[in-house]
């Protein structure tokens, strides 16, 4: 096992991550208009020479080749670099915005399997009756409909409906009250779960009927077991494998921050980081984020291939 | 694996591209003053709050404002965005202000003179105190002017004060300014929220002010917290009176329905919109007033002028008669906003009638006619693209209208949507055929037009050179009679109208929605919010 890890930290984790630094770099530096050039718009009256000055104060003078080893020996100490903009070190910004999306993650996750699973499930056992159609109708609307539309629509007829009970936008920390943060998180967790929820309702479903084919189920239900106990300590369990694959690609997307309904209910998370830093042309934040939402989902996969072995002890991870 | 990496890249593509227009974010523009002028303006009030009698004001509360994009930092001297200088504005104070009509009004300087042209002399209001409790003095003034100019700052503002030679603290309340060269404009240049004053012990604790503020405004900053909110109390010893309120929390939410909703909800109490349907929206909500201002910025078409076929006058003239301006105004703007002249109609006075301007009125066979003499046939159409930067929606909007009513005179336009980023690099690279933008004009038709068409100007994107026109702006910057200017500004205009380097099109119109417990607000032409140390919350 520790040899397996190693190896894919040396081969995979190190080099993607590295990549990920390298690419970044690279089309930050590439796309049109600089840190500079947004800084001062169009229409500032402003010498040539006032330009370069303030190129040379934020270090951007420098070749290309020279900020990136730089930025690169400062990461390797751990440390990501200021922003241009605020000053302020890109650790601690992402620091200050990683328990938003985390928050947002583990509710939309809850809802996700509260909602996919069961669903999931019973579908597979009550194939092609009522429910399953029900069910995989709402899954394909689900699939169908994108999450901005999801959360105004969330916002037009639930939040304005019932005015005081769940506010529009906006993110309250826990410091202004356990109940206040929840209320807060409770629509963009919800718009981001239907959408995931019948990804995970699907896979389960299919997952599902390919184990209850599985002999050892006949050999489960020859053995006079209840049916109950055969599907949820028999097939579940093995058909979960592939419903955690994807869970585990999702779990990775969402901590990078999901931009859109970030944006959409004014949340400070990640996402919004790394869009308005790119839209300012602040490189250190953009490559900070970016290294740090690689860092994630390499690490979500790395997690979810190790769970296959707690989940189905006969998966050995030596390959 | 292979897939996990692609599904990374996907994922680093969506946050490039999959979001829509980013927050809007204006660049301040100068302000520069002459004191002759007076500007009209038109405040229109959509639903009047409430019909009974005007009750009692009331002193505290906290106003929430709803705000577009974050502070892009805090520091005066170093941001060029709207979205800071809403923010300082609140806290810092200039030395000179405006009034509404643009003439110059004290703010830390009680009073000041100009004994010779290069010479000014600033005497300081006393007992002024920083909220760090500290008296500021004529030593602030100084170090504040001398860190905007210094290379180590690298102020995008040191260009601005350029012409300062020298500034000093004549005695304690005393500020003796001495310019290289006389400069007219430079009371209104001074007089612009980049130009606070800041004391010197708190830069030199902090590095920079990007993070806190110290000023003498009438709100003090509490919290910062980026991207979420920025908290204001006020200050119970502002020189010029405590504000009615408790103080201002800025709550950031990017997305314009979400503010209107949140208005609607009761969540924030104030709100700018950008966009005229959303302001009708807003207005009919209940609960909810809306207030517009006709700002003496402009939406515009610029043009190429140094590139085919821009470089034969008769099409650009084709192209200012296929345009309808007005229709523009009534489909975009739902007919807010004013059909504008090379010089706005904001800017009251000097603005010269549409009447005598040339190629103004739309003439579609007459458009036709010049293009044909021009050498474009149906069968070889005159083809261009329009660039609109993402920054407002409206500005393709624009593009979209323009787009078809060119094409009624048989021009074949394709439009070009582009990030607000590509669209300023392409800016600077004179990389464009036309693109939609709105400028802002200050006071005096000189900002104006002088930069923008004056051959060689710093903002002359367009490659505009005529000797006539520069002849007038000249002649018209260095004559210090108003009435001389109007005539030379006058026939600048018509001028500048005949050779169309560029389309003006319509004023730009300004929108605050308020709820209706925010009462006493005054939208303000100079600075939109500085009015909210004056206004009172009714209590539910």
């Amino acid at each position: 096992m520790s040899s397996y890890l190693l190896r894919r930290i040396l081969f995979i984790f190190i080099p993607s991550l590295l990549g990920m630094s390298i690419l970044v770099f690279v089309i930050m530096h590439m796309i049109p208009g600089s840190f500079v050039d947004v800084l001062l718009g169009i229409g500032t009256d402003i010498s040539e020479e006032q330009i370069a000055n303030i190129e040379k104060a934020y270090g951007l003078d420098k070749p290309l080749a020279t900020q990136y080893f730089y930025w690169m020996g400062n990461v390797l100490r751990g440390d990501l670099g200021n922003s241009l903009r605020t000053g302020k070190p890109v650790v601690g910004e992402i620091i200050s915005r990683l328990p938003v999306t985390l928050e947002l993650t583990l509710f939309s996750v809850i809802l996700t399997l509260l909602l996919a699973i069961p669903a999931g499930v019973i579908s597979a056992i009550r194939r092609n009756d009522l429910g399953d159609l029900v069910a995989r109708l709402a899954a394909l609307i689900g699939l169908s409909v994108p999450n901005f539309l999801l959360g105004t629509l969330l916002i037009l007829y639930i939040s304005l409906k019932l005015p005081g009970k769940l506010p529009t936008t906006g993110y309250a920390p826990f410091s202004e009250g356990i109940w206040e943060n929840i209320k807060s998180m409770i629509l963009p967790s919800i718009s981001l779960a239907l959408g995931m929820s019948a990804t995970v309702m699907r896979m389960t479903r299919s997952s599902m009927l390919e184990e209850l084919r599985q002999e050892y189920v006949q050999v489960a239900r020859a053995k006079g077991l209840s049916e109950r106990i055969v599907v949820l300590r028999h097939a579940l369990r093995n058909g979960l494998i592939p419903v955690i694959t994807v869970l585990g690609i999702q779990i990775g997307y969402l901590m990078g921050g999901t931009v859109i309904v970030e944006e959409l209910f004014a949340l400070p998370g990640i996402g919004r980081l790394a869009l308005n830093a790119i839209y300012q042309r602040d490189y250190p934040v953009v490559q900070g984020t970016v290294l740090f939402i690689s860092f994630v989902f390499v690490f979500m996969n790395m997690l979810t291939d190790l769970s296959y072995s707690v989940l189905d002890p006969r998966i050995q991870q030596e390959d | 694996m292979k897939n996990r990496v692609l599904f990374l890249f996907v994922v680093l593509a969506l946050i490039a591209t999959a979001c829509g227009a980013p927050a809007p974010e204006v660049i301040e523009k100068e302000k520069i003053v002459t004191q002759e002028v007076v500007v009209e303006k038109e405040v229109e009030v959509f639903v009047t709050p409430d019909p009974d009698a005007a009750p009692e004001p009331q002193a505290g509360g906290t106003l929430i404002v709803g705000k577009a994009s974050e502070a892009a930092g805090l520091d005066p001297h170093l941001v060029t965005s709207a979205s800071s200088f809403e923010i300082t504005s609140q806290v810092y104070n200039q030395l000179i202000d405006l009034s509404d009509d643009y003439a110059p009004i004290p703010e830390l300087a009680e009073s000041w003179e100009n004994p010779d042209d290069l010479t000014f002399v600033f005497t300081l209001r006393q007992g002024v105190l920083f909220h760090n409790g500290r008296e500021m003095t004529a030593e602030d003034v100084v170090y504040s002017f001398n860190r905007i100019k210094a290379e180590e700052t690298a102020s995008p503002w040191a260009t601005q004060l350029a012409l300062i030679e020298s500034i000093e603290a004549t005695d304690t309340y005393t500020v003796t300014i001495n310019l290289s060269e006389p400069f007219g404009a430079f009371i209104s240049t001074i007089a612009s929220s980049w130009a606070v004053i800041v004391p010197q012990e708190t830069v030199e604790a902090n590095g920079d002010l990007q993070a806190v503020m110290d000023g003498t405004g009438p709100f003090i900053l509490e919290e910062f917290v980026e991207s979420t909110k920025t908290v204001l109390v006020s200050n119970p010893d502002y020189f010029d009176g405590a504000p009615m309120i408790d103080g201002i929390t800025y709550q950031i939410i990017p997305d314009e329905a979400s503010r209107i909703a949140a208005l609607r909800t009761g969540e924030i109490q104030m709100t700018a919109v950008d966009n005229a349907a959303s302001a009708g929206l807003a207005a009919r909500s209940e609960g909810v007033s809306v207030e517009s201002l006709d700002t003496t910025d402009y939406y515009v078409l610029g043009i190429n002028t140094a590139q085919a076929p821009f470089d034969d006058v008769r099409v650009r003239q084709a192209m200012s008669l296929a345009i309808d301006r007005q229709a523009l105004i009534d489909s975009v703007f739902f007919g807010e906003g004013m059909v504008s002249g090379p010089i706005v109609p904001t800017l009251g006075e000097w603005a010269v009638p549409l009447d005598e301007l040339s190629y103004y009125q739309p003439d579609v066979e007459a458009a036709k006619a010049l293009l044909a003499e021009a050498g474009y046939t149906e069968d070889n159409p005159c083809t261009f693209s329009i660039t609109a930067g993402a920054k407002f929606p409206q500005f393709s909007s624009i593009a979209l209208v323009l787009q078809s009513q060119l094409k009624a005179a048989g021009f074949e336009v394709t439009l070009d949507q582009v990030e607000w980023g590509t669209f300023i690099q392409k800016w600077i690279n004179r990389d464009f055929d036309t693109f939609v933008s709105y400028n802002g004009s200050g006071n005096d038709p000189d900002r104006a037009l002088y930069p923008m068409l004056v051959t060689g100007g710093s903002v002359n994107a367009f490659e505009y050179s005529n000797e006539e026109v520069d002849a007038l702006l000249n002649a018209a910057r260095t004559t210090v009679n108003a009435e001389e200017r109007k005539t030379y500004y006058h026939d600048a205009a018509v001028k500048i109208s005949e050779e169309a380097p560029i389309l003006f099109l319509a004023t730009r119109t300004a929108y605050v929605a308020t709820s209706d417990s925010v009462q006493g607000f005054e939208l303000s032409s100079v600075d939109t919010y500085r009015g909210l140390k004056d206004i009172w919350l009714l209590s539910e």
